[in-house]
């Protein structure tokens, strides 16, 4: 993590979300996805303005620098086994911060978040890679006033 | 002994080669020049020379500054004072012979048979014109006449001259044994101090012999006297031993004992001897020293670069290289002399590491490196190369309150772009200008430009220049 931006990790709560309808899918039988290094399928992935429940709130691609902090919100099902995936920020083509998630059978959602400054205006990314770095998707993003 | 062993391992074989060449050039000036006041004089010059830089070590400026500045004139005087001498050396019968002989043998006349056959045609009151070449070679001074390569006999120089044979009215040349020409024109003399008696055919001789350094003889038709012309000088000779003594001392044609010519031989061996030591002297002098040193700053030449790649930066454009060898030659040395030169030719893209060697730089002879600073050198290589990068909206400004956009989509998502490799590679994302969103309120589209960063370009043909970015906006929920 860069000591130039003080990221402030929202959190690193993984945690089981709706844990009825995510447990009655893995009930239903879905099959797992991905090979060995796969965490699973990745069903959503957002950026959003705040996470609660266990849900993202206003999901956008525009994030004023006064909203104080932004999230990245990511959701897995068919997830064979305890794995870890990667949340990386990157504002203007540099790496700002790389946070790892771990993520647990049958379903997991997880999320990271940044703090904000008024350095941080640009376009930025979050690309989301399982362990071994392979990219599952980039979220692309602004911050600005 | 081992420091002589090192010494001489050290040799190159163009240092040998250098020596040989030099002695033996010495070697053949004494040869062409010796028993001439030519090489008297060279060996002033040299010694005035050897004065010179004696002066100049020992910090004597105007001395050595006047003594430098005879010598540069000493060398023209004596090429303008001993022109003829010089010429005479370059003109030898045989051109190739200044390089290798080193006896020049007399030609062998029969000069019983030509003293007799001159005498009888004096005797008989028959005109005669016979020339004997001297070393230079006299044939740019004699006109007409005709080949007549006949070995020398007294009859033979009798029929010659005969009244009633077509070729009796000219001169002979008699090459050694033989007699080359006949009825040959040679050039009058227009001296005033020829006697009034003296007719055509003295006048010949004397023209010839002044011209160059033959012996003519003549016989008087008139008088029957035979008269030999040399130099500036015409005389009547009495007796055929007479005749004799002048041929042989012109031919060089003496009789040699054989004591004289191992003398000879020994002073020519001393002579190649001497020229071997003196342009060794001269030669490790200049060369072996290594009494001082030179630092200098010398661009760095990089070559064999692949064409399709381009050097895109440099560590060190110069390097310091510190150079020894003698005075002479360090004082003597430019700097376009020494380059460096490091080749590209295994490079790849990316930094390159290059270490410099010795045999990178290349310096006069008998200059030497002792220090290169750095000792490697970092390029950096790039080559031309294309790829497709995804684009990305870069919005700016205030976004209404109350309003968030929920998507964006940018058409063409990818753009294919041309530049170095590098850049490429370090190149994730291709930005848009930037898109203010303070007009914001609603759903819509607008067109905008990409900004190229690293130097990169949109491929040729493939579009690019502009960008269409659709965006959709709704009202923000409450958040708790």
């Amino acid at each position: 993590m860069s000591h130039r931006h003080k990221i402030f990790i929202a959190t690193l709560l993984f945690f089981l979300i709706g844990l009825s309808p995510i447990a009655s899918s893995q009930e239903n039988g879905s099959p797992a996805g991905g090979s060995a290094t796969h965490p699973g399928i990745l069903d959503r992935a957002v950026m959003c303005e705040k996470v609660t429940d266990g849900q993202p709130v206003n999901t956008a691609v525009i994030f004023p620098v006064s909203q104080k902090e932004v999230f990245c919100f990511t959701e897995f099902s068919s997830i064979t086994k305890k794995d870890v995936i990667v949340h990386n920020w990157i504002r203007h083509d540099e790496t700002v911060a790389r946070i790892k998630l771990t993520v647990e059978p049958p379903r997991w959602a997880t999320y990271s978040g940044i703090a904000l400054r008024d350095i941080d205006q640009g376009p930025w990314r979050v690309e989301i890679t399982d362990a071994s770095g392979a990219i599952l998707k980039t979220l692309r993003f602004s911050i600005t006033q | 002994m081992e420091n002589l062993y090192i010494f001489f391992s050290s040799l190159r074989w163009q240092d040998i080669l250098d020596i040989t060449l030099n002695s033996y050039i010495l070697f053949r000036l004494y040869i062409l020049f010796r028993g001439t006041s030519t090489l008297r004089v060279i060996m002033g010059l040299v010694m005035l020379w050897l004065f010179q830089r004696t002066a100049l070590a020992m910090g004597l400026i105007v001395t050595s500054w006047l003594m430098q500045g005879i010598t540069a004139a000493a060398a023209i005087i004596i090429i303008v004072v001993f022109g003829n001498e010089i010429r005479n050396v370059f003109q030898a019968k045989n051109f190739l012979s200044i390089f290798w002989r080193i006896h020049h043998p007399p030609e062998l006349y029969a000069l019983d048979e030509i003293t007799k056959g001159i005498f009888d045609l004096a005797k008989n009151r028959i005109g005669a014109l016979l020339v004997f070449p001297g070393k230079k070679d006299p044939t740019d001074f004699i006109r007409g006449g005709i080949d007549w390569d006949g070995v020398v006999s007294k009859e033979m120089i009798k029929s010659i001259f005969w009244h009633n044979n077509p070729v009796h009215d000219g001169a002979a040349v008699i090459d050694g044994k033989r007699i080359s020409r006949v009825a040959c024109i040679l050039p009058l003399s227009h001296r005033l101090g020829i006697p009034s008696y003296y007719g055509t055919r003295h006048r010949a001789a004397a023209g010839l012999a002044e011209a160059t350094d033959a012996l003519v003889a003549v016989v008087s038709e008139e008088r029957g006297e035979v008269t030999v012309a040399r130099g500036d000088s015409m005389r009547i000779i009495r007796s055929p031993k007479q005749l004799e003594e002048f041929i042989r001392a012109h031919t060089g044609q003496t009789i040699k004992t054989d004591n004289h010519v191992v003398k000879e031989n020994v002073k020519i061996a001393g002579a190649a001897l001497a020229s071997v030591i003196l342009v060794s002297m001269i030669w490790f002098g200049f060369t072996r020293g290594m009494d001082t040193l030179v630092s200098l700053d010398v661009p760095i030449k990089f070559a064999e670069l692949p064409p399709e790649m381009e050097i895109v930066n440099a560590s060190a454009g110069s390097v310091n290289v510190n150079l020894a060898g003698a005075a002479t030659l360090i004082q003597s040395l430019r700097p376009d002399q020494v380059q460096v030169k490091v080749g590209l030719l295994n490079a790849h893209v990316g930094d390159n590491s290059f270490k410099i060697k010795t045999a990178d730089i290349s310096s006069p002879p008998g200059i030497h490196v002792n220090r290169i600073q750095p000792e490697s050198v970092t390029v950096t290589i790039d080559m031309e190369a294309t790829r497709s990068i995804p684009v990305q909206a870069d919005f700016s400004g205030r976004l209404s309150e109350g309003l968030r956009v929920t998507g964006v989509d940018v058409k063409p998502a990818f753009i294919k772009v041309t530049g170095r490799s590098l850049a490429i590679a370090r190149t994730s994302t291709i930005y848009t200008q930037k898109i203010p969103v303070d007009t914001i309120t609603k759903s819509g589209q607008i067109t905008v430009k990409p900004a190229f960063e690293n130097g990169l370009e949109p491929a040729s043909g493939t579009g690019g220049d502009t960008i269409t970015v659709e965006y959709t906006v709704m009202p923000k929920n409450p958040v708790k």
